[in-house]
């Protein structure tokens, strides 16, 4: 298993997406980051949307940005970590090598979530980072120990790792790349969301926050839900996870039956 | 001459053991309603080049295919000396593959490509760059396959299958894209990994001329079906010989012909007779004291046979 982690890890490192998606994600971050801190509280008619920085539920929409937007890097980065080896027939060699496709499959899950995870440290690091910066400038205190903040840092780091898990089930049930990289972010962005909205209009609120994007919110915990019903972060969490790996198991477990042709 | 097929049942049990034995017995292989692969059986011992052959579309990459456990048949089987590919315990030390001319990430250098190979099968990094001289490809080691020649590409395709120093070849249209010098570079190297180091090499080509000179033995398929299979000196003996005569008096010259023996046979305005002695053929006219245009002497080479072996085929396909 050892020898195939490392082939995994040799995958990712020996092409250059995973640095272009991290680039991608800080700059993503820094983005908003600076974008909600600079406008929070400044509009009277918002206020109960971005409320200003007093207070640290306030705050951790600021700091939360990776598990608002910044998911989507390793999202993508899960989906191609399955799909490039179909689209440039690499499956073939790769279970050649490893013929019981289970194990490969089990050290892909496991490289996924390390690299998630890894892209989770270095963007949250700039949130909190930048954040912080942004935060002070504008006059507020930081509130980066206060209640609540240190809790999502630790845990957006390991929901980035969950999210390139549910990347790799989503793109081994999908295999074509660019289809299965479009409809993830689709499915999280605007399906998500207008399901949830659905579902609130049928007064099943309760079951939105189930979805894998309000579960991801739930872990913020923001200051508003504009709405929505969410999860405490620790439910939030859990769910994410169960998405992650029950994503996973499934595209896996199509994986180990389909024909390599 | 004898046609080395079995009868259906006595290649059924995959024999235990046999180190590089690959056995094909009665696989089968729907897509849906389609038989890619009908009731084939056949067997590659070591020390030979087999071929396999059979025009586009015949079934040899899905044949390949189900022998390195990338495809489920749906009857039937495939073994590598006596086991399925997916309990080989050793697998690139077992067999050495390469389909679709390599596959390989473009933006991966040559040598990347070979050690995320090497990791997962548990090989020591310093055998990449081994076979990388091996075929010939150290200068390009650290180029991205992306900017390589199909040539190129071909090589560290088979680069990969022999990082485990396996011995079973598997190898699926190889010769594509490769130059005259570079045929000949392959057809060395499989002869000599076959008959000096006594391993298994079966290759596939849609190419009956390509194989003339590289393989020992031959398997024909057609349709997913077994059509021919038999050495190559077999195969080059049935390449029968004829002579075309042209003649006004053709109704006699067949008399004459057949008096002898011969078999004739009108194509257009000429006779085809089958034998490869024009001269005697000359004589038989010159004798009967009838008028020849033309006297010559027709070499049918083995493209035909293959067309010939193949067509029949698919003409019983269209009867049944």
């Amino acid at each position: 298993m050892n020898g195939l982690l490392r082939s995994e890890t040799r995958k990712l490192t020996t092409t250059r997406l995973w640095l272009g998606l991290l680039a991608g994600g800080v700059a993503l971050v820094a983005l908003y980051v600076l974008v909600i801190a600079f406008t929070a509280g400044n509009d009277a008619r918002a206020r109960d949307v971005l409320p200003a920085l007093s207070s640290p539920a306030a705050v951790r929409t600021v700091y939360g940005v990776p598990a608002e937007v910044g998911y989507l890097m390793p999202l993508i980065l899960g989906v191609t970590i399955i799909c490039t080896e179909y689209r440039h027939r690499t499956i073939t060699p790769t279970l050649l090598a490893t013929p019981r496709r289970a194990r490969v499959l089990l050290a892909k899950v496991v490289v996924a979530a390390g690299a998630g995870f890894l892209m989770g440290v270095v963007l949250t690091f700039v949130a909190a980072a930048l954040g912080a910066a942004a935060i002070a400038a504008r006059g507020y205190p930081v509130l980066l120990t206060s209640d609540g903040v240190p809790r999502l840092l630790g845990l957006m780091t390991v929901a980035l790792g969950v999210w390139c898990v549910f990347g790799l089930g989503f793109g081994a049930l999908l295999r074509n790349q660019v289809a299965a990289v479009v409809s993830a972010i689709a499915l999280v962005t605007i399906v998500d969301g207008l399901l949830a909205l659905l579902l609130r209009w049928i007064h099943l609120g309760t079951v939105a926050q189930y979805l894998p994007g309000s579960a991801s919110r739930a872990i913020i915990n923001p200051a508003t839900t504009r709405g929505a019903e969410l999860l405490p972060w620790w439910g939030g969490a859990l769910v994410l996870l169960a998405w992650g790996l029950g994503t996973a198991a499934v595209g896996s477990f199509v994986t180990l039956r389909r024909d390599v042709t | 001459m004898a046609l080395v097929t079995e009868a259906p049942g006595t290649t059924a049990v995959p024999r235990a053991g046999g180190a590089g034995i690959i056995e094909v017995a009665h696989l089968q292989k729907r897509f849906g309603s389609l038989k890619a692969i009908d009731d084939l059986s056949f067997v590659v011992r070591p020390g030979q080049v087999c071929g396999f052959l059979g025009p586009n579309g015949a079934g040899k990459t899905t044949t390949l295919r189900c022998i390195l456990g990338l495809i489920t048949p749906t009857a039937g089987g495939a073994t590598i000396a006596g086991r399925h590919y997916a309990e080989l315990e050793d697998p690139l030390a077992t067999v050495g593959a390469m389909l679709d001319a390599g596959s390989f990430h473009p933006g991966r250098t040559a040598r990347d490509h070979l050690r995320v190979l090497c990791a997962a099968a548990g090989i020591a990094d310093r055998r990449a760059d081994e076979v990388l001289a091996l075929v010939g490809l150290t200068e390009g080691a650290r180029r991205k396959v992306g900017n390589f020649s199909t040539g190129m590409r071909q090589r560290l395709g088979l680069a990969g299958a022999l990082l485990g120093d396996p011995d079973v070849l598997v190898l699926d249209e190889p010769a594509t894209g490769l130059d005259p010098a570079g045929i000949n570079w392959l057809r060395q190297l499989l002869r000599h990994l076959a008959h000096e180091r006594n391993k298994t090499v079966l290759l596939s080509s849609h190419l009956l001329s390509e194989m003339e000179h590289t393989a020992d033995r031959v398997v024909i398929i057609s349709q997913g079906r077994l059509v021919r299979e038999g050495t190559m000196a077999e195969l080059v003996g049935s390449a029968s010989a004829s002579v075309r005569v042209v003649t006004p008096q053709p109704d006699r010259l067949i008399e004459a012909l057949a008096e002898r023996g011969a078999t004739v046979e009108r194509v257009g305005d000429a006779l085809v007779v089958r034998s490869s002695d024009t001269a005697a053929v000359g004589k038989v006219a010159f004798d009967h004291g009838i008028e020849l245009h033309e006297l010559t002497s027709l070499h049918e080479d083995l493209e035909d046979v293959f067309l010939e072996l193949t067509r029949a085929a698919d003409d019983q396909e269209l009867r049944s």
